[in-house]
């Protein structure tokens, strides 16, 4: 073998370990400037609700989008919406069954770019005993080496969760489709 | 019979628009009293699905109404000024509720955050943010404007039929023909 190959070689065997141990940055989600809204259809017209409390394990590097994973986990008994009487509703058996399931979780499988600042994060999310796969598009507003925003959605399918038991598994008065829009600021840690 | 009111008769549109409206705010008036006693539920959701719906419908017709009420002549009463006093005190008692009864419902879904769809054609912006302060506030003012309704209907029914009955004047079979 011609020894300048042998050398380049070598050579990229010892940077090898810089590159299997290089750190991805973990994140911690600044609970204040973060959101976790739904936009749910009753009688034909929209309405919106938000979980006020989640907590997630965000290991993320845009240049290693590949060794990436994220965690978010959602207390559901935090939802909350204006009319009081709905979000008791929606805590209760027939729909989130908060007592029994009391978190939601969000499991990052994979991670693409869509675009110049546009990702997709394949992964499971977990409502009640129903696991589900899932896709979230979301934009970088913001990435700094210290601090990151990035805001997305997903549309998902509430019965496929057993979101809505007995009567209201009827998709006439409550669409099947809700819509999950989120905004996540982190600072890394 | 004629489209328009004469000083004596009350033409069509005017004897159509006044049953619509009787038709449809009695069934809200009685669908409204009924679905709130509901526990929580598909059927109450729907309920208030419609209420809403044939509420807004009630304040587009009242919108038509007023505007030919006003741009019509209005056909004489021949009682005694304070029976005349009371019965057209009671006939603008009428408008009062029919525009404040489906305005403040609309106020009670947008503080509720819970918007209007009408019949699937458009959604019905909010008038205020939700807030569930507010929201019972509304609450209230929308269900004594409802008792207020009920009291008017039945005052307004029973003058129309001590006309016909006792006084055995035409002023029922005129809103009729």
């Amino acid at each position: 073998m011609n020894p300048m190959y042998l050398r380049k070689i070598i050579f990229l065997f010892l940077l090898l370990p810089l590159i299997a141990f290089a750190e991805i940055p973990s994140w911690t989600i600044i609970p204040n400037e973060s959101t976790l809204t739904f936009t749910a259809t009753q009688n034909g017209a929209p309405v919106t609700g938000k979980f006020t409390r989640f907590s997630g394990e965000i290991n993320f590097d845009l240049a290693q989008l590949d060794k990436s994973n994220v965690e978010i986990i959602v207390n559901v008994g935090s939802i909350s919406d204006p009319y009081n009487e709905l979000s008791d509703t929606l805590m209760s058996s027939d729909w989130f069954n908060t007592k029994i399931f009391p978190q939601a979780i969000f499991q990052s499988t994979g991670f693409i770019k869509t675009g110049d600042k546009t990702f997709q994060a394949k992964g499971t999310l977990t409502i009640r005993d129903k696991t589900q796969p899932i896709v979230l598009n979301f934009t970088q507003e913001e990435y700094s080496p210290t601090k990151a925003k990035i805001t997305g959605s997903t549309t998902i399918k509430r019965t496929a969760f057993g979101v809505g038991q007995g009567e209201w598994s009827d998709t006439k008065a409550v669409k099947d489709d809700v819509q999950v829009n989120f905004t996540i600021n982190a600072t890394k840690k | 019979m004629l489209l328009k009111n004469s000083t004596t008769h009350f033409g069509k549109i005017a004897i159509i628009l006044h049953w619509i409206m009787a038709l449809i705010l009695i069934c809200l008036l009685i669908l409204g009293l009924y679905m709130v006693r509901l526990p929580i539920g598909l059927e109450k959701l729907k309920m208030y699905g419609w209420h809403k719906e044939y509420g807004i419908l009630a304040l587009m017709l009242v919108i038509v109404r007023l505007t030919w009420r006003i741009t019509n002549k209005i056909p004489e009463l021949n009682i005694p000024l304070l029976e005349k006093i009371a019965a057209r005190a009671v006939h603008w008692l009428f408008y009062v509720f029919m525009f404040a009864l489906p305005i403040t419902g609309w106020f009670i879904t947008s503080a509720a955050g819970l918007p209007v769809s009408f019949f699937g054609l458009f959604v019905l912006p909010n008038l205020v943010s939700p807030d569930p302060q507010s929201l019972a506030l509304y609450q209230q003012i929308h269900k004594w404007l409802g008792y207020g309704l009920i009291a008017t209907f039945f005052l307004h029914s029973a003058a129309a039929l001590k006309h016909h009955f006792i006084n055995k004047d035409d002023i029922l079979r005129r809103m009729l023909s």
